[in-house]
């Protein structure tokens, strides 16, 4: 069919039409994205939160409400049958080993006529539950003296209910679970390798928002160490805290530096402090970054991330630089106290499992920002605006390989997540919380 | 490697730099396409975002058993079908179908230019600029555009005529104006 003029004529124009989106068009698909992995993991997270919860409240509520059954040893067979007793209690005949039944009644009396005989150490009679009513009814007084209903029936025995107190069943449910712990307390060392990276939304201003940080920046390696001290304070339950040092940051790609030549510096110093007077400044998403080196002239090759002052080299010196690297990292310093709770789950071969959480408090002590992926060497500059006191949670797991007796070797992969935003009020061009996933690896000491 | 394999390989594994990369290598060609599919350029850019989004996540299902290009297209094309059927059941009947003016160019048919056509697609009403896009540019069949619009093959065709009698009226308007200056 041979194609209308109008279709052609529209086609030819418009098939192989490109037109350029808006610049902010990025910034905005790389956030949706981000978004999207976001909402993935939190609904992956929540569904096993919310199984794991559902079944913690499933078998707690099964522990505390079906009665555990004591028996003791002689319990009625058939041939054992009860005669009449005193007046206060009907005459009992026997249903089935252990259990008694009401002759008089055909149909248990759930109201007025139940009860179930509460355990033997007891003095006296607790109401049953509806569950064992159909199983043991008796009428009874409601407190009847277990030590008179033994003496009717010298040679028995009774099924009954522990009614412990809730907040007893509770310990029992934690005690069960658990393993003895076999030391109080313990102190032990540790080092953690670390990914560290950034949560970051938002760019205030319109220098900031076309620039798409989350295609420009990484994550890095970073190493961190630390002591510890754990107190036993319930059974499966161990508090830990101690001190920590560790670092966190994010390598930035596509930045590139120059230097001159012949390796000469490229910019003064002030006289009187010794300030370096580098007229660059590099936005990251967790912040700007001052240059205090006098070698390197930095450029941003995807973007516009480095802003230079009028000070800055003119464009004939400019190229004469040779290049010298590309990328720089982010890194910073902090001492850290947590708080964190252990909880034993499970003990398979002698290893132990635990489930940890909780918060901390940081302290920076270092702000610095590398040439490269080196961050032991050479520092270029630092963050403006660091904020110096943070919290952050933790999370994870420890498994313990028992080395002797009182030596543990502890394996323990654990998420941080700061609580608040790297940089100060006023120096937030985003809000960048720095998160962390570290194996802590090291030994502790029981005594 | 192919470069575009490895391209590709990046973004499955999330590479942020590498999803940047298939994103420059596209955006301009799929723009132009959902400029065709809009009335605006706003309206562009929110199928640009929709589209990108749905090419990474959909990126694992990609098999090479084709041309990458044409699957990208394909989505954005699905993605503006989309966009039709949400704004569908938000706008009232005669705002889909009625026909809203043109934008004088002054120019003779011959001499329009890309953008000025663009200008006139784009000023089609909604459903018309639709079918149209999917009919004459796209290859679809009336009963491939029935289907995907949720509409009666007779009424692709009828919005199909439609949509080419109001570009015709226009080119030929512009004509008189260039003759009448001739």
């Amino acid at each position: 069919m041979e194609e209308h003029y109008i279709d052609r004529r529209v086609r030819e124009e418009l098939e192989g039409l490109e037109a350029n989106p808006p610049v902010e068009a990025w910034a905005e698909i790389s956030d949706a994205l981000a978004l999207r992995r976001k909402r993935s993991v939190r609904y992956m997270l929540s569904g096993i939160a919310a199984s794991v919860a559902m079944l913690a409240v499933s078998v707690l509520t099964y522990w505390l409400l079906t009665d555990r059954v004591d028996t003791i040893p002689g319990a009625y067979s058939e041939t054992q049958m009860p005669q009449a007793i005193s007046p206060v209690a009907p005459a009992l005949t026997v249903s089935s080993p252990g259990i008694i039944m009401n002759p008089g009644a055909e149909r248990p009396e759930i109201s007025t006529s139940g009860y179930l005989f509460a355990s033997l150490g007891e003095d006296v009679l607790q109401p049953a539950d509806d569950n064992s009513l159909a199983l043991l009814t008796v009428d009874l007084p409601e407190r009847y003296p277990v030590t008179e209903l033994m003496a009717q029936y010298p040679s028995g025995s009774f099924s009954g209910s522990v009614n412990k107190p809730y907040t007893e069943r509770i310990y029992d449910f934690f005690a069960a679970f658990s393993s003895n712990e076999p030391h109080k307390f313990r102190v032990g060392a540790h080092f953690s390798p670390q990914s560290s990276y950034r949560v970051y939304s938002g760019g205030v201003g319109p220098a900031y928002e076309d620039i798409p940080y989350g295609a420009l920046e990484e994550a890095m390696l970073t190493m961190g160490a630390g002591i510890s001290g754990y107190y036993n304070f319930a059974p499966g339950w161990t508090l830990q805290t101690g001190l920590n040092y560790f670092r966190t940051g994010q390598y930035i790609r596509d930045i590139v530096s120059y230097n001159h030549p012949s390796s000469l510096p490229l910019y003064g110093q002030e006289r009187t402090t010794g300030r370096v007077l580098h007229p660059q400044t590099i936005l990251t998403s967790q912040g700007s970054v001052a240059l205090f080196d006098q070698y390197h002239y930095f450029a941003d090759v995807q973007s516009s991330r480095v802003i230079t002052s009028k000070e800055g080299l003119e464009g004939t010196e400019i190229r004469t630089l040779k290049r010298s690297g590309e990328g720089i990292s982010q890194v910073f310093s902090y001492i850290e106290m947590p708080v964190v709770f252990r909880y034993h789950i499970l003990r398979r071969g002698g290893i132990d499992l635990h489930v940890k959480g909780g918060m901390s408090g940081t302290y920076l002590i270092g702000n610095d920002v590398y040439l490269g992926r080196n961050i032991y060497q050479n520092p270029v500059g630092e963050t403006f605006g660091v904020r110096e006191i943070n919290f952050s949670a933790i999370g994870g797991f420890s498994v313990e390989l028992p080395l002797t007796n009182r030596l543990y070797l502890h394996i323990e992969p654990t998420a941080q997540l700061f609580l608040n935003p790297v940089l100060r009020e006023g120096f937030m061009m985003g809000h960048a919380y720095p998160f962390g996933y570290s194996l802590v690896t090291g030994i502790s000491y029981g005594f | 490697m192919d470069p575009l394999r490895k391209i590709v390989k990046g973004c499955l594994q999330n590479r942020k730099d590498d999803q940047y990369r298939l994103y420059a290598r596209f955006s301009r060609k799929m723009f132009g396409i959902c400029l065709r599919y809009s009335a605006s350029y706003d309206e562009a850019q929110d199928i640009l975002q929709e589209g990108f989004v749905k090419v990474f996540s959909s990126l694992p299902s990609f098999k090479w058993q084709g041309s990458l290009e044409a699957w990208i297209r394909r989505i954005f094309v699905n993605t503006a079908i989309e966009k039709y059927r949400e704004r569908v059941y938000h706008l009232p009947a005669e705002e889909v179908m009625d026909y809203e003016g043109y934008s004088s160019s002054n120019k003779g048919p011959d001499m329009l230019n890309a953008r000025d056509i663009l200008a006139l697609v784009q000023q089609l009403p909604l459903q018309y600029r639709l079918v149209f896009n999917l009919y004459a540019l796209e290859g679809y069949s009336h009963r491939e555009i029935a289907e995907a619009l949720q509409i009666a093959e007779s009424t692709s065709r009828s919005n199909l005529a439609r949509a080419r009698m109001l570009l015709k009226d226009k080119l030929v308007r512009e004509m008189q104006v260039v003759v009448k200056a001739i």
